[in-house]
């Protein structure tokens, strides 16, 4: 008679537990970056219900764009990370193209050109950029050693500002931002020293009477605006007020689901884009707002655990930028919405109404997961 | 993958220095933004929580009740009517559908009407009353209250209307109201007519538009997010605009208009020792109802189809040639400037020729009056007397004396728009026709023909000074006005500047002139009769068809329109005047009997000349409530009124 043993057990359970990592890995996901990612879009869809002002269309209409976003990054998480490095210059040309593109015939929208149109589809070529700029970065340091050698920052501030000039001429200040901070933290990550970094700081701050200069109308606006909204209460402090009169009036746990009366009498703006943070925290409150905060923080920390774990130098640095890339977004936005930060057209991440910014995430996530999943053997 | 060059675990650990460097900076933001969110939803949650209830605060604004015009004599000349409007408030009916095809039943309303207030509802907020019918018929109102009961929501608002029970008698002075439209308000003042639904477009009723209208009200109440109501706050209580007591009496002014008739003029009525306006008549009319009511198909051709467009107030916006009723003016400053006297007298053969020159001007007399002096002159109207007195002034001097008497500029009766007239002048000429002055130009302007134009209302002002004997007051239509608190306001008269004669007996020989023209059988105004009252008055004549005297024609057979415009200035009695009257009427001869009619009435009104023209302004006091400007601070008024100016 066959006894188990103690060592059987043990032998069983881990087998089982390989299994089970097993059919993971077969679609080489993360389960539990895949939990928090569909606990943040389930959150956005209903906080996009509200905002939207129980308007099925908008929800249903996210909803296919999350599902056709789930099956790029099931797509992107199959494909070994090698594969990125191969294809990562061509990639970056290929976004920059299409941002031409936009420039030379794309429509208006918003007061600016950011879209490019085929058919019913319509899509905006910077957001692919916030994908393909790290990748090529990534790839570009991959073999260069830390601490990097000028003439390879260079390079890398040439790849940065080509795309982040062109977001600019536009003009869409948000995505440029977004773009220059993923690059430079990419740069940052991938060694740089601490007399360089007080260097471009020093740079930007004695650049920033230039910057100005050649800053849009709106945009300085906005920027005074921050500075003092109540200059001009009813014009373009207007936006900034509501919004804090929005979540300031949530108070603990907010006015309820659909009860928010600043966005749904109007008085925010773009509630269901840029300022969706405002309704949430108006009719979730302080609470609300925190479970949002963790709910980034899970996905933050499970997606730099990937990068920590990463086995090659391109992975780490393609994870850690893509990761800083959604980390930046998110609370940019926030503090925008808060008053903390001058008021630029930046998503909140999986949450606000809109396609391309979702996939482009979904996207990275894809990217992530292969990294986190096709590993190797290395000899020690 | 190529194989690195690097120590692959050196930079492993290199690189996780600094994510969790970054890792830290991001989690110090997120605590920021933490820190941030309880600052705003906890620790100024009250704060905020009070702005954003304020946001939720709406004002429906309340129409303020117009205010009502009186004439002198406490008659109504423009009140509000109460008329019915049935509407439906969304968020008070259950069953719209059925509501609105029950309503369509009980008051016969077609089911296009029905299926339009249903399109329009999505326009309006729920707690809004979305207008059903409009002017219901006494039955309609009855089976609606009755029924009320099964249509909840459905309410039933009263609407004020303009109302003129006087029709067309008034209608040059008080003007009409039109379809108001938001556009065409100042910015400044949208608040204030954001309950209102007509403005005054003419007369009194747009120069006093301001008076009239009074203050908005509104009620305020809170909201939900869905935009129902929660509760009702505080009422403002709209300030009703103020009742205005005209001078305009309406016996004189409906004796004017019947006199007129169907004739083209204008008759302007003043009390000479106010300034006060008795009268102020214009044909052909318009009953200024129509504008409130909508027109009829005859009414529309006769206001916007006509030639002589019945808005045109001829009293005050008609330029006219007034002819001879000039030369009293003129006699009178040159007999003052002794220019010439009262004896010097000149042979008239019928036709006068300035020295050097070919032209001949005629006289309107063809054989002459014969030997006339300054006195005979203005009784028979001698034109070549005043061609030679024409000779002897300068142009200037010419234009000092129309100035003097008030000719040339508006007189500020308070009218919006009124007309200025022409005092020819060299530069004048040379600016507005651009050719040079000749001396016949000079001729024709002591005659009243020529460029000189002046509005009846200007005329009668003039004529103020004739009669005051060089004092005369500014002409007004509005005696007093009666506040919200009840207080009636008076206007008083204000003195125009004083014609000072270096001779005051020469006024009494134009006076003496200007009562035979009435008095003698030679006068040119032997049409106005004998009244049993002392009259001074000067007629006038102006050619508007220039024939040739070798072929005069018959008058008769000059067309209608081409026929000459008659003029008439009275006043009476002499020695303390009442009344003077400025009278033109068009292509016709009535202008002295129109005068007539018009004295003769105020004679009678005013007991033989022996009262004040009577005032009964004083039995209108009653007492208004004071309206309290409730609860309502205004500072939450001023917070709620400039969200409907906010963007987005």
């Amino acid at each position: 008679m066959y006894v188990e043993s103690d060592f059987d057990n043990r032998y069983k359970r881990r087998l089982q537990q390989k299994l089970q990592r097993l059919r993971w890995q077969h679609w080489r996901l993360d389960p539990l970056l895949c939990l928090a990612l569909l606990l943040l879009s389930g959150v956005g869809l209903t906080i996009l219900f509200s905002a939207s002002d129980g308007n099925w269309k908008m929800v249903i209409e996210q909803s296919m764009r999350l599902l056709v976003g789930v099956i790029i990054m099931l797509i992107l998480a199959r494909i070994p990370p090698q594969r990125y490095q191969q294809w990562s210059a061509w990639a970056y040309v290929f976004s920059i193209i299409l941002l031409l593109c936009v420039l030379l015939l794309g429509h208006i929208g918003m007061g600016a050109q950011r879209w490019l149109g085929a058919g019913p589809i319509r899509f905006q070529p910077s957001e692919f950029l916030k994908i393909t700029t790290p990748l090529l970065l990534a790839s570009w340091f991959h073999e260069k050693k830390s601490p990097l050698a000028v003439k390879h920052i260079s390079v890398a501030l040439v790849i940065i500002a080509l795309p982040a000039a062109l977001i600019l001429l536009q003009p869409d200040l948000g995505t440029a931002v977004l773009l220059i901070l993923s690059g430079g933290f990419i740069i940052c990550l991938a060694g740089l020293r601490l007399r360089n970094i007080l260097f471009s700081v020093s740079i930007l701050i004695c650049a920033s009477p230039i910057i100005w200069h050649f800053m849009h109308g709106y945009q300085r606006n906005r920027l005074l605006t921050f500075l003092h909204p109540e200059r001009d209460p009813l014009g373009k402090g207007y936006h900034i007020i509501q919004s804090e009169i929005a979540v300031g009036s949530g108070g603990w746990i907010g006015k309820g689901f659909m009860h928010g009366t600043q966005s749904h009498l109007s008085f925010l703006p773009t509630h269901t884009t840029d300022f969706i943070f405002s309704v949430l925290a108006e009719e979730w409150g302080f609470i609300g707002c925190l479970i949002l905060l963790i709910i980034y923080a899970l996905v933050l920390f499970q997606a730099f655990r990937v990068a920590f774990a990463g086995q090659y130098r391109f992975e780490r640095l393609l994870a850690g930028g893509l990761c800083c890339s959604f980390a930046c977004s998110a609370m940019i936005n926030i503090a925008m919405v808060i008053g903390l930060l001058p008021v630029v057209g930046v998503p909140l991440p999986l949450v606000s109404y809109g396609g391309t910014s979702l996939l482009a995430f979904m996207a990275s996530f894809g990217m992530i997961m292969s990294i986190g999943a096709h590993r190797k053997l290395l000899p020690t | 993958m190529k194989k690195s060059l690097i120590n692959p675990h050196a930079a492993k650990k290199a690189f996780n220095r600094r994510a969790l460097l970054l890792l830290l900076g991001l989690v110090l933001f997120a605590l920021l933004i933490a820190l941030r969110l309880f600052m705003l939803q906890i620790l100024e949650h009250k704060r905020y929580t009070t702005l954003s209830t304020k946001n939720l605060l709406t004002l429906i604004p309340i129409a303020p009740k117009r205010g009502l015009i009186y004439d002198r004599d406490g008659t109504l000349i423009a009140s509000n009517k109460t008329s019915f409007r049935v509407s439906i408030i969304p968020e008070r009916t259950p069953h719209m559908k059925a509501t609105l095809v029950y309503l369509q039943h009980l008051l016969g309303t077609s089911p296009s009407l029905g299926k339009q207030v249903l399109w329009r509802l999505h326009r309006h907020r729920p707690y809004e009353h979305v207008p059903y019918l409009n002017k219901l018929t006494p039955k309609q109102l009855s089976l609606l209250s009755v029924n009320a009961y099964r249509l909840p929501g459905v309410v039933i608002d009263p609407d004020l209307k303009r109302q003129y029970p006087l029709k067309n008698i008034f209608a040059a002075p008080i003007g009409y109201m039109t379809h108001l439209s938001l556009k065409h308000i100042p910015a400044a003042q949208r608040t204030n007519y954001s309950a209102t639904s007509s403005i005054g477009s003419a007369g009194i009723e747009k120069s006093d538009e301001q008076l009239l209208h009074g203050h908005v009200g509104a009620q305020a109440i809170e909201i939900d997010a869905s935009g129902h109501t929660v509760r009702s706050l505080t009422h403002l209580a709209p300030t009703p605009g103020q009742d205005l007591i005209l001078t305009l009496s309406t016996a004189l002014q409906k004796t004017a208009m019947q006199a007129l008739g169907k004739e083209t003029g204008a008759v302007v009525a003043l009390d000479p020792n106010n300034g006060a306006v008795l009268a102020m008549a214009s044909t052909p009319s318009f009953d200024p109802n129509w504008f409130i009511n909508g027109f009829s198909k005859a009414a529309y051709q006769q206001v916007f189809a006509a030639k002589q467009s019945p808005l045109f107030n001829l009293a005050d916006h008609g330029q006219f040639a007034i002819g001879s009723t000039i030369k009293p003016f003129y006699a009178l400053m040159a007999l003052d400037q002794h220019v010439i006297s009262p004896q010097d007298a000149i042979f008239d053969r019928g036709w006068f020729q300035i020295p050097n020159t070919k032209h001949i001007y005629h006289d309107w007399k063809l054989s002459g009056h014969g030997w006339v002096n300054v006195s005979k002159a203005i009784m028979v109207s001698c034109d070549t007397y005043f061609y030679h007195l024409a000779t002897l002034l300068s142009i200037y001097s010419m234009d000092n004396i129309l100035q003097q008497f008030g000719f040339g500029k508006a007189t500020g009766v308070g009218l919006s728009n009124e007309r200025c007239g022409v005092i020819p002048s060299p530069h004048w000429k040379q600016k507005n026709i651009g050719r040079p002055w000749y001396t016949g130009d000079k001729i024709l302007t002591i005659i009243g023909q020529g460029f000189l134009l002046a509005t009846p209302l200007q005329l009668a002002n003039a004529t103020q000074f004739l009669a005051n004997k060089g004092v005369a007051y500014r002409p007004h239509l509005i005696q007093a006005r009666i506040n919200p608190q009840g207080q009636i306001i008076t206007t008083s008269p204000v003195a125009e500047p004083t014609v000072h004669l270096t001779h005051p007996e020469n006024w009494h020989v134009v006076q003496a002139a200007m009562q035979q023209v009435i008095l003698n059988p030679e006068g040119t105004g032997e049409h106005f009769g004998h009244p049993p009252y002392t009259v001074a008055a000067k007629t006038g004549t102006t050619q508007l068809y220039g024939h040739n005297r070798d072929e005069e024609r018959s008058r008769t057979n000059i067309p209608k329109h081409l026929r000459n415009n008659h003029l008439f200035i009275a006043y009476a009695p002499v020695n303390h005047p009442r009344i003077v009257v400025a009278v033109i009427v068009e292509h016709a001869a009535q202008a002295a009997s129109v005068a007539r009619k018009v004295m003769d009435r105020a004679w009678l009104l005013t007991h033989h000349f022996q009262t004040d023209v009577p005032t009964r302004a004083k039995k209108l006091v009653h007492p208004v409530s004071i309206v309290s400007s409730a609860h309502l601070s205004k500072e939450t008024l001023a917070l709620t009124t400039l969200k409907t100016h906010s963007p987005g």
